[in-house]
């Protein structure tokens, strides 16, 4: 498939400006994605993973902004749009689920009216036209009665539960491209397990492609064709994720693959025998 | 306000401060200070504007004007400190009691709260300065009751909270006593917070003091007070306004400048009170 | 959400009624005499006897509990008694005077409102800006003004000098300006402080940020999110306001020469007349009780948290 890739990022560049000067915080930091692809972004916390999103979106909090690089989504250059008109894509051309789901829905707000705005914001039919769509999407995310959740608000349900909410939110518009930032962190093991379940079919479904951004590696292990080594704000390693797992190029990524095998070493010699043994196998 | 750290802000603050210690100088100092006797009546010098000898004129009953603003000042300083006073040890005797002990003490303690704060503040005051008499020490008295309540949640909040730290746990495990924990692990803190509370209010509450002696409920004539000195020139304000004028600038700046480091103070305060605030 | 409305009402029987209790014994126990002051008022002079009928017409000689439970028993039926000063029930003289107080503390918090949300609205949007700092110097200047010394330098302004608007007494609009103005200051700047406050906190909140991600029209964005949220912690803020109003009503009634319960009320104070400084004191608290019942509803209305009983969440 020679189509455009469903985004494309040339040499992002974020500073932050303040009284003294600007400080970088991601420098020169291209990706590209492509449809029915997941492109894993791993890094540990601070490293500009986040800010990374924010800045394709055009989103970047107070005293940040883009200094260089391009931005396309489908083909179409979006860095050098203006607000209202980046808004548009937002949600239509990507869509972006966020960690911490509590925090990211307004607690006055129902659920439903979470969703009638976000189908009345892009012009789509809302009298009842945006109750099929949220039904169908909240299905799609595995909850059998969307029409009892629509009337819930937020706080009444569980972390798990918002984000599932979320991943159907970001369907709603039929977006070719997800970025998740940390979809899994806050969550339980078992709220966990089936949002990446949940992630890995909707891949496979609807042909998406995926900017996964985590700085859990089992993570990236689990849903990953591809992933990117982030650091201090720079790009140092990029490859297939077997490749990379299995012959790290880079010290860093090295340590961050041992870090983690010895953590899982740990756990497994201090329940292995509890686990039994078909928990002798690798862990990737 | 937000800008934190600009020029100006801080150039408020050392003139706030600057203010403060002017007028802890001027109540402290006033028989230095202040040229005349700020009583002393001479109703063949009443009304004159300002000249030799009276800086800013006299009032009617021929009293320096100047001299009752210095003397003024020791009564306004001297009557919030002493209301600050009383109402730190009240709420703190309230609170730390309620949030120490639990129990059906806390409950008793807090509906007492609750029935004082069901009142609105100025007319709870009124009414205890009706109960009470006029006067300078019922209206210290009137304003730290209305007042002490508010205060007194905040204490049993910050208690509680305090109960469970670890150091607290780890000294009663040792078998520290109830009362030793209470002055040396719990007290200091809770202190802390609300002295800076208290700095927060003391504008308000020099507001309230002014306001009732103005109506004629608090500080008697002819004691000089800035809001009494309000209440007597009442009927010149058509003929001599300068006498309403200066004691109510009096009041302003000095509401103002305490109510400028309180605006720092509350940057520092501890979210957690601040959200148990108004 | 009648449930929340129906246990906020039960708790508040309860308290009124001990409220009465402490108004009640408060004045048995506090300064002076009332039947030495009864006498006073009513320029008999104080003899032995004089005093032990009228302590006995004041039903003082019975014991503490029997006395309240009496006054109790009368006031369910609205009767407080009669001024020691007028002669007349009070309760009658109070709800005359009433109205104009009402007025003027509703006028009042018409006009915090309206002048305090815009202003604080425009300047957290354009923080920074010319209207906004302006907004913050006065808002902070006007939170340090005595009302008194305010109320004085506006009749001084527009009455003396420039003769645009009568300086005291009621009638008219143009009577209620000045007045209004004086007691709905600090209301105000206080209000535009906290508005401005809570919406720059808002302003940069997750929820915003995700509607942003979900492409959500600005206005809805803004108006939706932000302003919700923002305008509760000012919904909870109008009880404080309601009792603030309430006292400072009295100050602005002595000032103005307004015919309300305030100006009243003082000199019943002034005079020792009981029965007056009680029903007064217990009239402004069930006023402010009921306002403050009436805004916690509306802030139940607003915040679904607190229906369900989930303070304090985010």
């Amino acid at each position: 498939m020679t189509a455009h890739p469903v985004l494309r990022v040339t040499e992002l560049e974020i500073a932050a400006f303040g009284p003294h000067g600007s400080l970088p915080l991601v420098r020169g930091v291209s990706l590209s994605v492509l449809a029915n692809r997941v492109v894993g972004l791993i890094g540990e916390s601070g490293c500009g993973k986040s800010l990374t999103c924010l800045g394709i979106l055009g989103l970047l909090p107070g005293n940040l902004r883009r200094t260089r690089g391009e931005v396309f989504l489908r083909g179409e250059a979006v860095h050098t749009l203006a607000p209202d008109a980046m808004r548009r894509h937002c949600g239509r051309s990507v869509a972006m689920i966020l960690q911490n789901p509590m925090s990211c829905f307004d607690a006055v707000h129902t659920i439903g009216r979470h969703f009638r705005e976000t189908v009345a914001s892009h012009g789509l039919q809302t009298n009842g036209g945006f109750r099929d769509r949220a039904r169908s999407a909240l299905h799609e995310v595995g909850f059998d009665e969307p029409d009892a959740i629509l009337g819930l608000y937020p706080f009444q349900m569980s972390g798990g539960m918002l984000q599932r909410v979320m991943i159907a939110l970001a369907l709603l518009l039929e977006p070719p491209l997800l970025i998740a930032d940390e979809p899994t962190t806050d969550l339980d093991a078992v709220a966990q397990a089936t949002i990446l379940d949940l992630l890995a079919s909707l891949r496979k479904r609807r042909g998406l492609g995926v900017l996964l951004v985590t700085h859990d590696l089992s993570v990236i292990a689990r849903l990953a064709d591809e992933v990117a080594v982030m650091r201090e704000g720079a790009i140092i390693e990029r490859g297939p994720v077997t490749a990379v797992f299995a012959a790290p190029r880079e010290s860093y990524t090295a340590s961050l693959l041992r870090a983690h095998h010895r953590l899982d070493r740990d756990y497994r010699t201090h329940l292995g025998a509890w686990l039994g043994p078909a928990a002798g196998t690798e862990s990737a | 306000m937000s800008c934190e750290g600009s020029p100006v802000r801080r150039g408020l603050l050392v003139a706030a401060l600057v203010v403060i210690g002017a007028l802890a100088a001027a109540a402290l100092l006033a028989p230095w200070v202040a040229p005349h006797d700020p009583t002393a009546i001479d109703l063949a010098r009443k009304l004159q504007p300002p000249g030799k000898g009276c800086f800013l004129g006299t009032d009617h009953l021929g009293r320096d004007l100047w001299s009752r603003l210095v003397y003024g000042a020791r009564v306004s300083i001297g009557t919030v400190v002493a209301i600050v006073a009383l109402i730190l040890v009240l709420s703190l005797a309230v609170g730390c009691t309620a949030g120490y002990a639990g129990g059906w003490v806390d409950a008793l303690l807090m509906r007492a709260c609750d029935l004082f704060l069901t009142f609105p503040t100025f007319i709870l005051a009124m009414f205890l300065i009706g109960v009470l008499g006029t006067g300078l020490v019922n209206v210290i008295l009137a304003i730290a009751f209305t007042h002490w309540a508010w205060y007194a949640r905040i204490v049993r909040a910050l208690v509680l909270t305090l109960k469970q730290r670890n150091y607290v746990l780890a000294a009663r495990v040792a078998g520290t006593s109830r009362g030793r924990i209470l002055i040396r692990h719990i007290l200091p803190p809770v202190l802390a917070q609300l002295a800076i509370l208290a700095t927060l209010d003391i504008g308000h509450m020099m507001l309230h003091v002014s306001g009732l002696s103005f109506l004629g409920l608090g500080v008697q004539p002819p004691t000089p007070e800035w809001g009494v000195m309000i209440n007597d020139a009442r009927q010149y304000v058509w003929t001599q306004p300068a006498l309403i004028l200066y004691p109510g600038l009096m009041i302003f700046l000095t509401v103002m400048a305490f109510n400028i480091p309180g605006d720092h103070l509350r940057d520092v305060l501890d979210p957690v009170v601040r959200t148990q605030g108004a | 959400m009648w449930g929340y409305v129906g246990r906020r009402i039960l708790v508040l029987g309860p308290m009124l009624v001990l409220v009465s209790v402490v108004v009640f014994l408060l004045l048995r126990w506090g300064a002076g005499d009332p039947a030495l002051t009864y006498l006073r008022l009513s320029q008999i002079p104080p003899t032995p006897q004089a005093l032990a009928d009228a302590r006995s017409a004041l039903g003082l000689d019975r014991p503490l509990g029997a006395q309240y439970l009496g006054w109790l028993a009368r006031a369910v039926r609205l009767d407080f008694g009669t001024s020691y000063v007028t002669r007349r029930p009070v309760l009658g003289d109070l709800l005359y005077y009433l109205p104009a107080t009402l007025e003027l503390a509703g006028v009042s918090l018409l006009l915090t409102i309206v002048v305090s949300v815009p202003l604080g609205v425009l300047a957290a949007l354009h923080r920074e800006s010319l209207l906004d700092n302006l907004t913050r110097v006065l808002a902070f200047t006007g939170v340090s003004m005595p009302s008194f010394w305010l109320g004085f330098l506006l009749v001084y302004a527009f009455s003396v000098q420039l003769h645009w608007l009568p300086p005291m007494g009621r009638g008219g609009v143009a009577h209620l300006v000045l007045p209004a103005i004086t007691l709905a200051l600090m209301s105000t700047c206080i209000n535009i402080r906290l508005l401005r406050g809570s919406l720059l906190e808002h302003l940069h909140a997750r929820s915003v940020l995700y509607a942003r991600v979900r492409g959500i029209r600005e206005r809805w964005v803004i108006g939706r999110h932000v302003l919700q949220n923002a305008l509760i912690p000012v919904v909870t803020a109008l009880g404080m306001h309601i009792g603030e109003l309430l006292g400072g009503a009295v100050i602005v009634e002595i000032i103005f020469a307004w015919p309300g319960v305030g100006r009243y009320a003082v000199s019943a104070i002034y005079n020792r007349d009981y029965p007056v400084m009680q029903c007064f004191t217990l009239l402004m608290t069930v006023i402010f009780v009921g306002c403050n019942l009436a805004v916690d509803i509306l802030y139940a209305w607003l915040d679904p948290r607190i229906r369900f009983g989930r303070e304090n969440t985010a």
